[in-house]
Parts: C-alpha cells; sequence; structure tokens
C-alpha cells in the first residue's frame, strides 16, 4: 500500500508542479473538502459496523487520552532536541515540534516571531504530513496501531485519518479522531507558548 | 477550523449510527472499503497537487529542506515512541493484530 500511496503522491506533485497553473489552487479546497467528507462517512461506516471496538474502548477508558498527550510531549521532545544540533535556541525547536503536522497554524503561529523558523515549522509540517502518509502502513504493520496516531499527529483527525482506519481496526480510528482532534487543540496553545519561553 | 470539525464529527457520527442501527445496505457495507480506498487515493493525489501548486513549498524546500526533513522525522520517530512506551506500560492494550480491517 505504501507504493501505491507514494507513486499517487508523487503523481499529484508533478501533475501540480508541471501540468496546472497556481490558479488551480482554489479548486482544490472544493475537492479537498469534499472528497475528505465522503471519506469520513465511510469510515464511521466501518466504525458503525464494528460493535465490539466500542467494547474495547470502554473497557480502556480515560487511558486513551495518554495517547494524544504522550504522542505531543515526543513531537516537542523531538524537536527540541534536534534544536541543540542545529544550534538553535530549545524553545524554537519546541515550537516546530509543537505544529504536530498543523503546518498552515504553526507556521502562522511563529511568522510574527521569526520568517525563518515559521518557514522551518511550515515544511518540518508538511514533510510530517508526507512522512505519515508513507509511514502510517508500515508502522501499523510491524509496530502498533495507536503509534499511526503518533505518526498523523493533529491530521489523525482529518487526512491521516482514512490511512489509519485503512491499516488499523475501528477502535484505533476511534482514539485517532479523539487524539488528532485534542492535538489540533494543542496547537494553538502550545505555539505560542514556547516562542513566548524564547 | 471549528465548523469543518464539526462537520467531520457529525458525519462519522452519521455513518456510524446508521450502519450500527444496521441501516445501511449490506452491500454498501461490504463495498465500503474498497470506496474509502478509490476516496483515499483521490485525497492523497489532490494533497500531491496542492503540494505542487504551491511555489512556496517547493522554493522553501530548495533553501531549508534539509533542516525541515531532519525535523519532521526526529518530532515524528519521538512521538511514535513516546506513544510506544505509554500504550506498552500504561495502557497496556496493544491492539496491534487484533480485528485489523481487511477489505
Amino acid at each position: 500500500m505504501t507504493i501505491k500511496i507514494l507513486l499517487v503522491l508523487i503523481s499529484g506533485v508533478a501533475t501540480g508542479m508541471f501540468l496546472l497553473e497556481p490558479e488551480f489552487m482554489a479548486n482544490t479546497d472544493i475537492l479537498l473538502d469534499v472528497g475528505l467528507c465522503l471519506l469520513l462517512f465511510f469510515v464511521g461506516i466501518d466504525i458503525g459496523n464494528n460493535k465490539k471496538a466500542f467494547v474495547h474502548l470502554k473497557k480502556t477508558g480515560i487511558k486513551l487520552l495518554l495517547i494524544p498527550i504522550s504522542a505531543a510531549v515526543g513531537s516537542i521532545i523531538g524537536g527540541m532536541i534536534i534544536s541543540i544540533f542545529f544550534g538553535m535556541n530549545i524553545f524554537e525547536g519546541g515550537a516546530i515540534g509543537a505544529g504536530f503536522g498543523w503546518y498552515s497554524l504553526s507556521a502562522i503561529l511563529i511568522a510574527p516571531y521569526s520568517a525563518e523558523i515559521s518557514t522551518i515549522a511550515f515544511l518540518t509540517n508538511v514533510f510530517r504530513e508526507i512522512l505519515a502518509i508513507i509511514f502510517i502502513p508500515i508502522v501499523a504493520k510491524h509496530i502498533g496501531f495507536f503509534e499511526t496516531i503518533a505518526l498523523g499527529g493533529a491530521t489523525s483527525m482529518d487526512t491521516t485519518l482514512p490511512i489509519i482506519t485503512r491499516n488499523t481496526n475501528s477502535e484505533t480510528a476511534v482514539v485517532s479522531f479523539v487524539s488528532g482532534l485534542l492535538m489540533s487543540i494543542f496547537v494553538p496553545i502550545l505555539v505560542p507558548l514556547f516562542i513566548a519561553l524564547i | 477550523m471549528l465548523t469543518n470539525v464539526l462537520l467531520y464529527l457529525v458525519l462519522l457520527i452519521l455513518g456510524g449510527l446508521l450502519s450500527y442501527k444496521g441501516l445501511i445496505h449490506q452491500k454498501l457495507i461490504r463495498r465500503a472499503g474498497s470506496i474509502q480506498l478509490f476516496f483515499l487515493y483521490v485525497l492523497i493525489f489532490i494533497m500531491g497537487l496542492r503540494i505542487g501548486l504551491d511555489r512556496d513549498i517547493i522554493d522553501a524546500i530548495y533553501s531549508i529542506g534539509f533542516r525541515a526533513g531532519i525535523y519532521s522525522i526526529f518530532t515524528i520517530s519521538f512521538s511514535a515512541l513516546m506513544v510506544f512506551i505509554v500504550s506498552k506500560f500504561i495502557i497496556r492494550s496493544h491492539p496491534k493484530g487484533e480485528g485489523e480491517n481487511d477489505y
């Protein structure tokens, strides 16, 4: 599946770069929204059809909130560690790591502080989404289902949710949506917090 | 953003409820996987289109692509590592392989 995903993604990038004009971007907003809505409806059908998932979720309960929290902490620590290697302030690294894949918002939040860090945050989170799309099937197969949610970060409630659902199970799909939602809420709180700490 | 989140939630719940209550035809449920896969590929293609169309992203890749690439690898790896530790030692419900979707 990873190879197919990668091929489709590369074809999309190449088509956008060489065959279409930048003005086409406005049309992709509508296409993306419609596609995502239809996809999420079918993900819902899938989840509702698997009644066992809800029993599992009830059993594990509140502990599942640790998934988005640990994913967020890990992402921030990763950002802070690499900032040391690049000779940057660790809180700058924390701010970049706290984007959790939401590239537009994290870049906007950092922009008033530094255009360079804002661009790094933007691109880091674009790459993160691409890496998530490529590696979710591999991580689901060889490591575990909940770890796929960490890869998706904030996007595990929308763009990467269908890939997570496709490669894991209904229980993980529900946790993924909730985790993505919580991590999306964390972004506008944590990014300005790290910027304030610099 | 809030409107989008609500819309996603409504669609997920609507699909889930209709399916849970048995109001979706079995034929459609059986084909749900293939339909999902079709939309998934369309969605990934559109995401690729958006990256290719955005000259800012392409220009930024040339200038600070390496640093951003390293950042993305570290943030994603540490994120997955933390979830691995938490799910293995605290949640202790590691659902790998249980009830995997196989369409």
